[in-house]
């Protein structure tokens, strides 16, 4: 069965993707739109494919069949450097720093996509001359001001507790000043009260930005999203308001016998694929 | 004592020199994960060009900048048009893809500068200062060879830690898909690491020719040293590749001066293997165990 929604303005949509890895089918023609200004969630059990929606979104992952649509266009033949400049930004389940860069340069890093001088002037010109390097560097220390970790600006990630790296790799995210933020597992190891907070931070970017969220903590996705979509061995089984994915008894029937998620702490590697 | 003195005044030089041609194939490593064994044919071949240029104009600063610029291309040329095409199939392949363009710049050299081995005067006095009723064994183009590498060797930490390409070019090699995600360019970030090792590579040659000869394999040897330096340094190190390098030419010239240069090779051998059995991960590296 095909879940389909009436969408008014999807920002960003799946259309029919599919996806196999050798002959195993992980997604099975997944429409799902995110509506602009929206928090959209994207739920499902372990393995369902959320992070799998995410790399075909981004490009890390061709999908058999089936398209992505931005801003009411077909993203083809996407570059994956190219997202951070047409406004859509990931986040890696996991944390994804680099640990031999400070928190800073972290998050300096997120804006990339936005350095417009060429590779033989940004490497001939002193640093101290550099109004760009001093913009961009600006706007990461801005960034991290927003995420509170403005203090940690010249650590390593490896110095830094685990929820700390989950913010500065949200700051990274948001440098680059996103119109999109896919983001994967946010909450994944950090306590109740850094949730409540990232969930308030959440819904501050809305509707300026749109935001799709993938997450396991079912407090925090009913608490934030407008809409949410139910992923379960690779086709969408159910999409609605928190409310009615709650009642859903395909949702209910898809978590029975699931563990309970909130507990989960596999979130120390970087899935990327 | 004093010959302990004069044969390390003798390597530092030649270790300024080994700390480059190392830097150049850890740029190298850290971009692309190849072993580029062409690494020091395309400074042979960099080499004949600032030696046709200096015979041309007189000049051998001119040699030097063009030899430097043409570091730059084949580096690129060599990444785009080998190892580029030949990684998409494997990684192993690359590697011995790197002999293949050895091979053939060699040959290629040979066929435009003849087989036999060309000298390549110093620009300035190669004979020891003399002080304390003695000469040293250490000249104004020593001098000059360290002003020049340790110049050099700032100017690409400047770039490396404070500018925004350094920054993508060392995100590029630790991490390319994160780094995608964030906007970096990364085929370009690598292409420019393979561009800036040749830019090293040409310098470390033009440097060193006064002190061999310059011939189409007259560097090969030279492989052997910087390979074994980079390897103890970690491979993804710089500043290992630095300080194994300078350490490697006083090591060489310690063994040369008390039996025989000869012997300098083997003890490079004798290096890497412990190395390899002791610390196979590197000195300097922050990675584990390699599969190398
Ligand atoms: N590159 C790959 N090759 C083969 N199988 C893969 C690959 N990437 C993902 N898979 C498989 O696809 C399925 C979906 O994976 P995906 O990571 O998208 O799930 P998920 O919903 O994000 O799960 P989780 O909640 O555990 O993060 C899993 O069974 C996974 O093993
Ligand atoms: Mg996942």
């Amino acid at each position: 069965m095909r879940y389909h929604l009436p969408l008014t303005h999807p920002l960003l949509q799946t259309v029919d993707i599919s996806v196999s890895f050798g002959g195993l089918q992980i997604l099975d023609e997944v429409s799902i739109g995110i509506p602009e200004g929206s928090v959209t969630g994207l739920i499902g059990p372990n393995g369902a494919g959320k992070t799998t929606v995410f790399n075909v979104m981004t490009g890390f992952v061709k999908p058999d069949s089936g398209k992505v649509k931005y801003e009411g266009n077909r993203l083809r033949h996407v570059k994956t450097h190219h997202l951070t400049k047409m406004g859509i930004s990931r986040t890696l389940q996991g944390v994804g720093l680099f640990p031999s860069l400070t928190a800073r340069e972290n998050v300096m890093l997120g804006a990339s996509g936005h350095v417009r001088s060429g590779i033989v002037a940004d490497a001939l010109a002193m640093p101290w001359t550099d109004a760009e390097q001093r913009h961009i560097r600006d706007k990461a220390e801005a960034a991290m001001a927003e995420l509170g970790v403005l203090s940690e600006a010249d650590r390593l990630p490896g110095e830094m507790p685990y929820p700390v790296q989950k913010r500065v790799a949200l700051a990274r995210a948001l440098v680059s000043d996103p119109k999109v933020l896919l983001l994967d597992e946010p909450a994944g190891g950090i306590g109740a009260a850094d949730m409540r907070e990232l969930g308030r931070l959440i819904r501050s970017w809305v509707p300026e930005r749109t935001v799709l969220l993938v997450e396991h903590h079912m407090e925090l996705v009913m608490e934030v999203c407008d809409l949410i979509w139910v992923l379960d061995a690779g086709k969408v089984i159910a999409a609605g308001s928190p409310e009615e994915v709650r009642n859903d008894p395909a949702v209910l029937a898809a978590y029975l016998g699931e563990d309970d998620h909130e507990d989960d702490h596999e979130d120390d590697h970087e899935t990327v694929h | 004592m004093i010959d302990f003195i004069d044969y390390l005044l003798g390597g530092i030089s030649s270790g300024a020199i080994i700390a480059l041609m190392a830097l150049a194939l850890v740029l190298v490593w850290r971009s692309t994960r190849v072993v580029n064994f062409a690494q020091l044919g395309q400074a042979m071949f960099t080499t004949y060009i600032a030696l046709t240029v200096r015979e041309l104009t007189g000049s051998w600063f001119l040699g030097l900048i063009i030899a430097m610029a043409a570091g730059l291309v084949v580096g690129v040329i060599v990444h785009f048009l080998v190892i580029r095409p030949v990684k998409r199939l494997d990684t192993s392949g690359a590697i011995i893809a790197t002999f293949g363009v050895l091979i053939a710049l060699e040959a290629l050299a040979a066929m435009v500068w003849g087989g036999d081995p060309e000298a390549f005067p110093p620009p300035i006095n190669n004979s020891g200062y003399e002080a304390f009723g003695r000469i040293w064994p250490f000249s104004p183009y020593d001098l000059l060879v360290l002003a020049s590498v340790v110049f050099l060797v700032l100017a690409l930490s400047v770039v490396f830690t404070r500018t925004n390409v350094g920054l993508a070019m060392r995100a590029s090699a630790f991490n390319p898909e994160v780094a995608r995600l964030s906007g970096v360019r990364v085929n370009r970030m690598l292409a420019l690491g393979w561009a800036i090792a040749g830019l090293v590579g040409a310098v470390a040659g033009v440097l060193v020719a006064p002190l061999s000869t310059l011939s189409p394999t007259s560097f090969d040897i030279f492989l052997v040293f910087a390979f074994t330096a980079a390897v103890i340094g970690g491979l993804d190190s710089l500043v290992g590749a630095v300080a194994f390098g300078i350490g490697t030419g006083l090591v060489i010239a310690l063994v040369s001066g008390y039996s025989d240069s000869s012997n300098a090779p083997l003890v490079a051998l004798v290096l890497l293997v412990l190395n390899l059995l002791f610390k196979p991960e590197g000195v300097f590296s922050h990675h584990k165990a390699r599969a190398v």
